[in-house]
């Protein structure tokens, strides 16, 4: 396998608040080939959103990225100036969130954001616009000439989150990092923008980072998937083997949880713990069913138990 | 329940660091604590009998005898402005008092009901702020009468309105959380939400006003004793000594100059604690 | 058949929409158009729509935390809706709510034992050190403990605060409870530990409940029937097994197929990928209010609005076509 297009390695970061240190990362490990389309999934607080807004290096002022890379086509990220980064962000790894409307300036027209987009990465002119509207049209909105004339409010929550990624593609980037961007739809819109995100990445041999809370829709669009727990990526694969044969005790309880129907509904037991002070060794270990004695003392590594398969638990030799 | 003055009592000394934390907020809290302790053992410091006059002694500049000086009566201008706290500050206190409650209890009525009885209440408050306080202050004053009581009645009655459209505001947006249609739902009545749901959403808007206003209160006061409606002579009300000493101003500065002082740091005390208190509130409820 | 604890008639409500110089009423907004239903004692009913589908507003008609605009809701025997403001404040403590978000549901500045036990307060004039057994034994019915009867609502977590709000409304041993997305604002590990506590509760209190949700999957694991809500409107209505295997309404067809599988395996079933969204409630389509959306419309459809009428078995539909329209496998009948 030639080298992954992204990868992270060891990222630690911790956000220095006023109650104590939140030690939101704690080593995370995850890759996204050429063309791939690769799910982040967790619970709240697991760390999705700060993972990627590493990755762009986005993070507010009181975060400190204490160790780690972030290799993108072999370039650590985390080492480029704030104006090569600039060059990167849209061009090369562009960002589509889970509410487009906040992230549309509304006093302005569609049009003019999406030419705004273009022209930072200087292009101009008749030949910008036309550009915007075959990307309108190809993110299947109906009518671009008029569209391009109306301002974010005018817009229903599936049709901003289609200029959004419209906005993503237009620089036809290599990596599109998605956050949550149907978790503010209706079901049926939902699938609606799963179907298109698919599509278009395929054609345009995108790769997608897809964070998502839901393992429902990480399971209808990923080829590969992450499970995050606590600031770590417990368990990673394709997408096949993670929801037939889940290895780490939380992926198994998270799958247990959904109700589905004639399955039993299992909980996880306890709470998520608290980031300013994680528990030791495995911070899953409180509330594993399959505890041993090392999982308190000793933190697992992510290990690869079969070619692609990784997990961090002690249950697979992860010392 | 012992839990709950635990709690309330960690809140109030959390309030109390984050007021103290800022510079003006610490500055704000020294004066207001030490005109509070004036107003109480300030006869008790004065050197004099504030009415006690002395033709002979008459206009002397501020001296060992006199550190702020005399008046044209020869009263002794340190006891008159130690006097004077008492008065100012009773003043403020009782008028805040009353305007504040008059304002949140129609503010409550008026923006948990709506309909009528809040388009008639507004509509009112729109009157009263289409006049400059002090204009409608001294209306009010004139056609009552100088005296303590009076001038206490009159800032009362134009200060009242500011409470009830902060309340109101405040209240409609509370209105409108689910914890109220959650007490709805539990079939509490509107008195018990208005008082145990609404209210404490509400004191903390209507406490920073009120400390805002001690402030005004004071300078409004002073005012209309300084052009005759307010507190009558002999009293030693820091606006009548302003007023009495104006004629003087050029060559004895000092009979104006002191309680004008006594007023500025007043109400700039007042001002500094209330923005402070407003910042640590903000804080606290997580804005 | 067991007995009949609600029945909810021709329920509306329209709210005014004022526009103009003169501030008039240029049109209403019909969230609830019409809507009519019967839950059972001890059974759960899962009402399921989208958002702006209007089920939010129904269920506070329903217990009229908001005043209907016509129709009845009879409980219990009862017509709550020609009750007068103080006899439907007794009535409340037999019916209750858990709202979705419990970080906005539980006054910030009270105390758990204060919010718990203020229905008694309300009902029984009971409070303090006398409230404090009963207050503890709801709480320990819902997974909490004498630890966190002094917390404010700040203290907990997301799924702690839910169970105070379930407290709240078993402590006076209603007989109806409406849950309103109980567990949308949850995490899905949190949502399972509420799920079966709801129905752990419901087994042994014989609870009655009227359940919301967006999520299909959650109204298939609570509910004994469902009903299908779009646009203001109820368009098909069955018991929880017979609708998820034989969806006849395109609307629940649709819905049900994008409802996204936690098994990839599942990808390849065929799909109803509606196109649009939910129009406005101001101005609902003629005819069938689902029909600009319907891959089946009919010049009929444009035109007439088609009645729930029971199709056999406690099954009813809202739907001209029903009949002709191809079924499909919605791979969320139980196997």
């Amino acid at each position: 396998m030639s080298s992954p297009l992204l990868e992270v390695r060891d990222l630690i970061v911790h956000f220095y608040t006023r109650e104590g240190v939140v030690k939101a990362l704690d080593g995370v490990m995850l890759s996204v080939g050429r063309g791939e389309i690769v799910s982040l999934v967790g619970e709240t607080g697991s760390g999705k959103t700060v993972t990627a807004l590493s990755i762009m290096r986005l993070l507010d002022h009181n975060a400190r990225i204490v160790r780690g890379e972030v290799l993108f086509e072999g370039r650590n990220l985390l080492q480029l100036s704030e104006e090569e980064m600039r060059r990167i962000r849209g061009r090369e790894i562009s960002m589509i969130f889970q509410e487009p409307k906040s992230a549309l300036n509304p006093v302005l027209t569609v049009g003019f954001q999406l030419r705004e987009a273009l022209e930072a990465h200087g292009e101009e002119g008749e030949a910008a616009l036309e550009k915007v509207l075959s990307m309108l049209r190809r993110v299947g909105l109906p009518d671009p000439e008029r569209l391009v004339n109306r301002y974010p409010h005018e817009l229903s929550g599936g049709m901003a989150q289609r200029v959004m990624i419209a906005m993503a593609l237009l620089m036809r980037p290599k990596l599109l990092i998605a956050d949550e961007p149907t978790s503010a739809l209706d079901v049926t819109v939902q699938a609606q923008i799963l179907e298109l995100i698919q599509s278009l990445v395929r054609e345009m041999n995108t790769s997608v980072l897809f964070i998502t809370h839901d393992l429902g829709v990480a399971a209808e669009i990923s080829d590969r998937i992450a499970v995050m727990y606590a600031g770590v990526v417990v368990e990673q694969g394709n997408v096949y083997d993670v929801f037939e044969e889940p290895l780490h005790p939380y992926t198994r309880g998270l799958l247990a949880a959904i109700p589905r129907p004639g399955r039993e509904l299992m909980a996880i037991e306890g709470e998520v713990p608290s980031l300013l002070n994680p528990p030791s060794g495995c911070r899953f270990h409180p509330r594993c069913p399959a505890v041993m004695e090392v999982c308190k003392r000793v933190k697992p590594r992510l290990v690869e138990v079969e070619p692609g398969r990784l997990v961090a638990c002690h249950l697979y030799g992860g010392e | 329940m012992e839990g709950a003055r635990r709690t309330s009592i960690r809140g109030s000394l959390l309030m109390a660091r984050l007021v103290l934390s800022s510079p003006t907020g610490f500055a704000g809290a020294v004066i207001v604590a030490g005109l509070l302790i004036l107003s109480l053992i300030g006869p008790v410091l004065a050197p004099y009998d504030p009415y006690k006059q002395d033709m002979s002694e008459r206009l002397m500049p501020p001296s060992w005898e006199h550190p702020f000086g005399t008046d044209q009566l020869g009263r002794d201008i340190l006891s008159r402005v130690l006097y004077g706290c008492r008065i100012s500050l009773s003043i403020a206190l009782l008028v805040v008092a009353i305007s504040a409650t008059i304002g949140l209890l129609l503010g409550l009525v008026s923006g948990y009901f709506g309909g009528l009885v809040d388009e008639a209440l507004m509509r009112v408050t729109d009157l009263f702020f289409a006049f400059p306080r002090l204009i409608l202050a001294m209306a009010v004053a004139a056609a009552l009468g100088p005296s303590i009581i009076n001038t206490m009645l009159a800032i009362a009655t134009v200060s009242w309105p500011v409470y009830a459209r902060l309340v109101r505001a405040c209240v409609l947006q509370v209105r409108n959380e689910t914890y109220i249609e959650a007490a709805r739902a539990i079939g509490a009545g509107h008195v018990r939400i208005l008082f145990r749901h609404v209210l404490p959403m509400v004191v903390h808007v209507v406490l920073v006003q009120a400390t805002l206003d001690l402030g005004s209160i004071i300078l409004l006061a002073a005012g209309l004793s300084f052009i005759g409606l307010g507190a009558p002579p002999p009293t030693p009300e820091w606006g009548l000594m302003v007023s009495e000493g104006r004629l003087y101003i050029r060559s004895q500065w000092w009979v104006s100059t002191f309680p004008g002082l006594a007023i500025m740091i007043s109400a700039l005390g007042f001002n500094m604690l209330g923005d402070a208190l407003r910042d640590a509130f903000d804080v606290r409820l997580g804005r | 058949m067991a007995r009949e604890l609600v029945r909810v008639e021709e329920l509306r409500k329209y709210f005014p929409v004022r526009g103009g110089v003169f501030h008039r009423v240029v049109g209403y907004v019909k969230a609830v158009d019409g809507v009519s239903f019967r839950i059972e004692e001890g059974t759960t009913f899962g009402l399921v729509g989208e958002s702006g589908c209007g089920k939010t507003t129904l269920v506070r008609t329903i217990l009229r935390l908001i005043e209907p605009t016509a129709g009845r809701v009879i409980f219990d025997g009862v017509d709550i809706t020609a009750l007068r403001a103080g006899e439907l404040r007794r009535m409340r403590r037999h019916m209750q709510i858990v709202f979705q978000d419990p970080y906005t549901s539980l006054h910030p500045r009270m105390q758990v034992s204060e919010i718990v036990a203020e229905p008694l307060r309300i009902h029984f004039g009971v409070g303090g050190e006398e409230a404090r057994g009963e207050v503890l034994r709801v709480l320990r019915e819902v997974g909490l403990g004498e630890e966190h009867l002094d917390r404010y609502p700040h203290e907990l977590s997301g799924g702690q605060r839910q169970r105070v709000a379930i407290a709240r409304a078993l402590i006076l041993r209603p007989k109806f409870l409406v849950l309103d997305e109980p567990t949308s604002a949850l995490d899905v590990s949190v949502q399972a530990k509420i799920l079966r506590l709801l129905k752990e509760l419901q087994s042994r209190y014989g609870l009655t409940y009227l359940f919301v949700s967006h999520n299909i999957l959650v109204i298939e694991y609570m509910s004994d029937y469902v009903g299908v809500m779009y646009l203001g409107k109820l368009v098909e209505v069955a018991p929880k097994d017979e609708l998820f295997k034989n969806p006849l309404h395109p609307y629940t067809m649709a819905l049900l197929s994008a409802v996204p599988i936690p098994d990839p395996r599942a990808r390849s079933r065929k799909r109803i990928i509606l196109k649009g969204e939910v129009p406005s409630p101001l101005n609902p389509p003629s005819g069938c209010r689902f029909h600009p959306r319907c891959p089946w419309a009919s010049e009929e459809c444009r035109s007439y609005e088609p009645e729930l009428v029971e199709v056999g078995g406690e099954h009813y539909v809202a739907c001209h076509r029903w009949e002709e329209i191809p079924r499909v496998n919605t791979y969320m009948a139980r196997r």
